[in-house]
């Protein structure tokens, strides 16, 4: 029962007993006391009516029968002297004679008797007989005293003794009837006392009834009141059965008292177990006294708290709550209980950290990903201010990893990159960062280095670590790494720049091989600032006819004729000046400009070629670069044959030169375009031989013409050694194969003189003539033609 | 909880003046009786009460120092009315009547006569009458006196019901009231009923003065003793002059030759203090005979 409900009982009961009883002493004080006061008067009244009256009237009785008794013997005295005496008969006769003076005596006594008791209880209503009475006597007297001295006085005594009876009488009966009343007012007043007690009583009962009346209605106002509370209790008692919240309802000892069937199947005790236990609240240990402390403090005080408890089902699995607790008033304002709401939010907290850990890490390595690697990073860099250290960020690229995953698929993949991060991780210290930034790279964050030659021996390890062979699934194979060091504050004071500058290294490094890392320098910066520049002027520099096709002609060695001519293009950018194509032929790769560029150079030098070959009736030859890019265009194949239509050149004075790296990719399609080209009659040349991967079975597989020699063993034929035993077995391997030769960059004559003892067929380069316009080759050619005829001649 | 005390209160004091108010001694009237009124029973012709009580009346007067005055009331019950109404201040009543003006309001019986106390009634029949017995008179006419007089119809009543267990409804053949106790002896004289009930000293006086003849009536039967008239007043009456009357009635003494004309005019021989008590036996006859009811 509430507090509020046991005062309300408390106040209601106390209220009537407290009416009833006053009541009660009230009517019984008045009761009483009247009582007591009618019981001395009454007294006083029946003393009076037994003392003064029934007193009087024995000795006024006694007094008549004196008299009665002297008429008596009187009358029997007097017949004596008289013959009438003898008619009485003996019967009648009195037993004494008559004895006046004995018998005054008597009378005397007894009246003065009741004038005594006359004076003792004065009444003014027997004053008047009093008064006779005591005539009479004197009246009496005086006759009795005549008489006895002379009996003819008798008639005297006669009257006298009547004169006597008469008051004697009348006073005997006035004592009689006052008596009689005030008997009569005792009863009376005794009936008015016990009408008066009822009349109290029933005043009492009355009270007594109405106020039961008015508790009863009060109590069933209560009771409905009860009753109806009860009935929203058991209401909201389902309610809370049924919500998919824990319900707890504690003592302020924060001892169970209730517990909902949630609550029973949350945390997997029953209510029985809970119930009545201390700390009930809590099951485990994961929650700190303190907080437990803290939290009663609140109650107390109260607040509500909420927050995070962490808990431990019976079967021991934690879980999470969040927790709401609230003290509970009752109607006065006192703390009565304490409830506490919780959700298990167990699995919440698991999404949550799985989101988070989604939003930090990477899903397949496990490693943080690129969001909490800058993070760490910004960190690590304000850790590094104050503490006046250095940082290094690596950006760690593999290299081909595009070609693993195409080839051997992406699950052979995903595994080398798991296989790369569990490498990479092994390699850092316990401060240090790996994350994945995407795709195939990885960024690298070591903090707290006081030079950047601390980042050495780190990077050389990471690079070590692609030394070894990956076996997966099977497979061995070979992952080479990429890695750009930029240093803060050497590289960058921000973590942009750094990035930036991270990423060029990394560029730089692959350009430098394989396997390589490269630091962070500042014409790397201008490099690719540079290829940016390049980028921004390439698009629309076909439209804008800033390229232009030189050519180096290419000479019979054997009659040191031109016979052919290679095409390279040239880029001249008002911004850029001249632009190497070593620097922007990469980039127009990149970029896929080179499509467009590509067809231009194939239109020009092919138009060329047919104005060309009417001079040189021996079927002046022109190559055209192809490069990897070109290939992946669909329209490679069909846009070359169209433009040899157009041209009305002949095929085969269509040389295609083409690096190892089209090759290197063996996608489908360029097999496709080559046999394609092969069989419209173009001429295919391989052209660095020597450089890159030279897979010996390229030669094999596809249907080259021709090989050229790069330069680089051209220039060392006459000191070198080697390299003059590599071009000789090179161009020995080349006849074997059924290949004809070209040199490039002829410099020397010794050059000259040697490749043309080996039996190299063709050659070009600065000995012969550099690259030149078109025109100029033109009059190259007429020159030639005219001292043909005249050697002809 | 206010209510209830509020209640208790006023329930205190309404009991208190409740009790206070039975307790209280009656307030005396402070009005003059500078002439006292007095009734007397017309049981007989005015002339009559005349010569009986003027000497009376005089005397009183005269012991009082106050004027009295004769009050004349037609019957019982307008004596009756008159004394409940304070008309009459000292009232000659009967003992029905003294009763029944008790049932109303409190009076004061004053004295009776000493032949008061042994009160008897005649059953009368016509000298001539053959009927010895009361028993003999089944069938016959029948006449009390006044309905409201104690000797001319409550007693007689009582004692034929007691001594001769006769209900008169259904004895005789006709019940009447003469309304006075010589108008009895008369209708039995003159043979209008063949028994009647009249009041013994009456009926004695009658023949003593030759109202009646020895030869008109015969005596049948005579009652046994009850108390009957008595001199009364109001309780409102001061006391003092209550006590006057009281002393004037008693002082007369037959001794005294004044004193006896006035006594033997009203047929007694001395007064006597009269009580309440003395009625007592009367109130109960009248109750069984459920007579006492006020008109």
């Amino acid at each position: 029962m509430s507090t509020s409900i046991k005062a309300n009982w408390a106040r209601l009961i106390r209220q009537y007993v407290l009416q009833l009883i006053s009541l009660y002493l009230i009517l019984g004080t008045i009761a009483i006391s009247y009582n007591a006061l009618q019981r001395i008067t009454s007294d006083q009244l029946r003393q009076i009516a037994n003392d003064y009256h029934l007193k009087s009237n024995n000795h006024l009785l006694k007094a008549i029968d004196e008299i009665r008794l002297i008429e008596y013997q009187l009358s029997f005295h007097l017949a004596e002297s008289e013959p009438e005496r003898a008619r009485l008969p003996e019967s009648l006769q009195p037993d004494q004679p008559l004895n006046l003076s004995s018998s005054m005596y008597v009378l005397d006594s007894q009246i003065e008797q009741v004038l005594e008791l006359h004076r003792q209880y004065p009444d003014i209503l027997f004053d008047g007989m009093v008064l006779r009475i005591e005539q009479q006597l004197a009246n009496l007297q005086r006759a009795v005293t005549r008489f006895s001295a002379n009996p003819q006085f008798a008639p005297d005594l006669i009257r006298g003794l009547t004169g006597l009876h008469t008051p004697l009488s009348q006073l005997e009966r006035l004592h009689e009837i006052q008596r009689d009343n005030q008997l009569t007012r005792l009863s009376e007043r005794e009936q008015r006392d016990s009408l008066i007690f009822i009349l109290l009583v029933c005043i009492a009962l009355l009270a007594g009834v109405i106020s039961t009346w008015r508790m009863m209605k009060a109590i069933n106002m209560v009771i409905a009141d009860q009753l109806q509370a009860e009935q929203r209790i058991r209401v909201f008692s389902q309610v809370i059965e049924q919500i998919p919240v824990s319900v707890v309802l504690t003592d302020t000892d924060a001892s169970p008292i209730y517990v909902n069937k949630n609550f029973e199947s949350a945390s997997g005790y029953q209510s029985d177990e809970i119930l009545g236990k201390k700390s009930g609240l809590i099951q485990s240990c994961y929650t700190p006294p303190t907080t437990y402390r803290e939290i009663l403090e609140t109650l107390a005080d109260g607040r509500t708290w909420k927050g995070e408890l962490h808990n431990l089902k019976k079967n021991g699995d934690p879980y999470v709550e969040d927790a709401h607790f609230a003290p509970v008033f009752s109607d006065d304002g006192a703390i009565e209980h304490y409830m506490v709401i919780k959700e298990d939010i167990t699995l919440k907290k698991m999404q949550e950290e799985k989101i988070l850990r989604q939003a930090h890490y990477d899903n397949l390595t496990d490693l943080p990903n690129r969001f909490l690697a800058l993070d760490r990073l910004s960190q690590h860099l304000s850790e590094a201010e104050r503490k006046q250290e250095k940082v290094a960020l690596l950006f760690l690229d593999l290299d081909d990893f595009k070609k693993v995953n195409d080839t051997l698929g992406h699950d052979t993949g995903d595994k080398l990159l798991i296989e790369a991060a569990e490498r990479l991780i092994h390699v850092v210290r316990h401060g240090d960062t790996v994350a994945r930034l995407g795709g195939d790279e990885f960024i690298i964050l070591l903090s707290g280095l006081h030079s950047a030659a601390d980042v050495l021996p780190v990077a050389d390890s990471l690079v070590e670590q692609f030394r070894r062979s990956f076996s997966i699934d099977g497979r061995e194979m070979i992952l080479t790494a990429s890695v750009g060091i930029a240093i803060y504050p050497d590289d960058g004071d921000n973590a942009s720049d750094l990035l930036r500058n991270a990423d060029s290294a990394m560029y730089s490094a692959k350009e430098h091989g394989r396997n390589v890392f490269s630091f962070f320098t500042e014409d790397m910066n201008q490099k690719v600032s540079r290829r940016l520049a390049l980028e921004e002027q390439m698009h629309g520099a076909l439209e804008r006819g800033e390229f232009n096709i030189v050519y180096q002609p290419q000479i019979d060695l054997s009659d040191e004729r031109i016979i052919g001519a290679e095409a390279l293009l040239r880029w001249d950018n008002p911004v850029l000046e001249q632009v190497l194509p070593d620097e922007f032929i990469p980039i127009a790769e990149q970029t896929g400009l080179i499509v467009t560029i590509g067809e231009y150079v194939i239109e020009q030098a092919l138009a060329q070629a047919v104005t060309w070959n009417q001079l040189n009736p021996s079927d002046f030859t022109i190559a055209i670069n192809l490069s990897p890019r070109q290939f992946r265009d669909p329209n490679l194949v069909q846009f070359i044959t169209e433009t040899i239509d157009r041209s009305g050149l002949p095929a085969d004075c269509l040389e295609l030169e083409i690096t190892e790296g089209v090759l290197m990719s063996g996608h489908a399609y360029i097999d496709e375009a080559i046999n394609r080209l092969s069989k419209l009659g173009v001429e295919l040349a391989m052209d660095d031989f020597g450089t890159g991967y030279s897979s010996l079975s390229y030669l094999q597989t596809y249907p080259f013409n021709t090989l050229k020699i790069d330069r680089g063993f051209v220039s060392d034929i006459t000191e070198d050694t080697a390299d003059r035993e590599l071009v000789n077995a090179t161009i020995a391997m080349a006849h074997g194969l059924g290949l004809k030769v070209v040199a490039e960059g002829v410099e020397t004559l010794g050059q000259l003189q040697h490749l043309k003892t080996k039996g190299c067929e063709f050659a070009q380069g600065n000995y012969f003539s550099p690259p030149i316009s078109a025109d100029q080759l033109t009059s190259l050619l007429q020159d030639q033609a005219a001292n043909r005829a005249r050697l002809d001649r | 909880m206010k209510k209830f005390w509020y209640a208790l209160i006023a329930a205190v004091l309404g009991v208190t003046a409740v009790i206070y108010f039975l307790l209280q001694a009656n307030v005396q009237d402070q009005s003059l009786y500078s002439v006292i009124n007095v009734g007397v029973l017309p049981d007989e012709s005015m002339d009559q009460l005349n010569y009986r009580y003027s000497p009376l009346i005089e005397y009183l007067s005269q012991q009082t120092g106050r004027s009295f005055e004769l009050v004349p009331a037609t019957d019982y019950n307008h004596l009756l009315t008159l004394f409940i109404e304070q008309k009459v201040d000292l009232a000659y009543l009967g003992g029905l009547t003294f009763l029944q003006s008790a049932a109303q309001q409190n009076v004061v019986p004053l004295v009776m006569r000493d032949v008061d106390m042994r009160f008897t009634s005649y059953f009368l029949v016509d000298q001539d009458s053959r009927a010895q017995d009361l028993s003999d008179l089944k069938d016959m006419p029948f006449s009390f006196g006044s309905e409201l007089s104690t000797s001319g119809h409550l007693m007689p009543r009582h004692f034929l019901q007691l001594n001769h267990q006769i209900v008169p409804e259904d004895f005789f053949s006709e019940v009447r009231y003469s309304g006075a106790h010589d108008k009895t002896a008369y209708l039995v004289r003159d043979g209008q009923v063949e028994l009647g009930v009249a009041n013994s000293e009456i009926v004695r006086s009658m023949l003593r003065d030759g109202r009646l003849g020895e030869q008109d009536i015969r005596i049948i039967w005579e009652t046994p003793p009850y108390p009957d008239y008595v001199w009364a007043v109001h309780e409102h009456l001061p006391a003092d002059i209550r006590l006057q009357l009281q002393e004037a009635f008693l002082q007369l003494d037959s001794n005294d030759d004044q004193h006896l004309d006035i006594l033997s005019r009203m047929g007694a021989r001395v007064f006597l203090p009269a009580g309440i008590g003395d009625f007592q036996s009367l109130r109960q006859v009248a109750e069984s005979l459920d007579i006492l009811t006020p008109n």
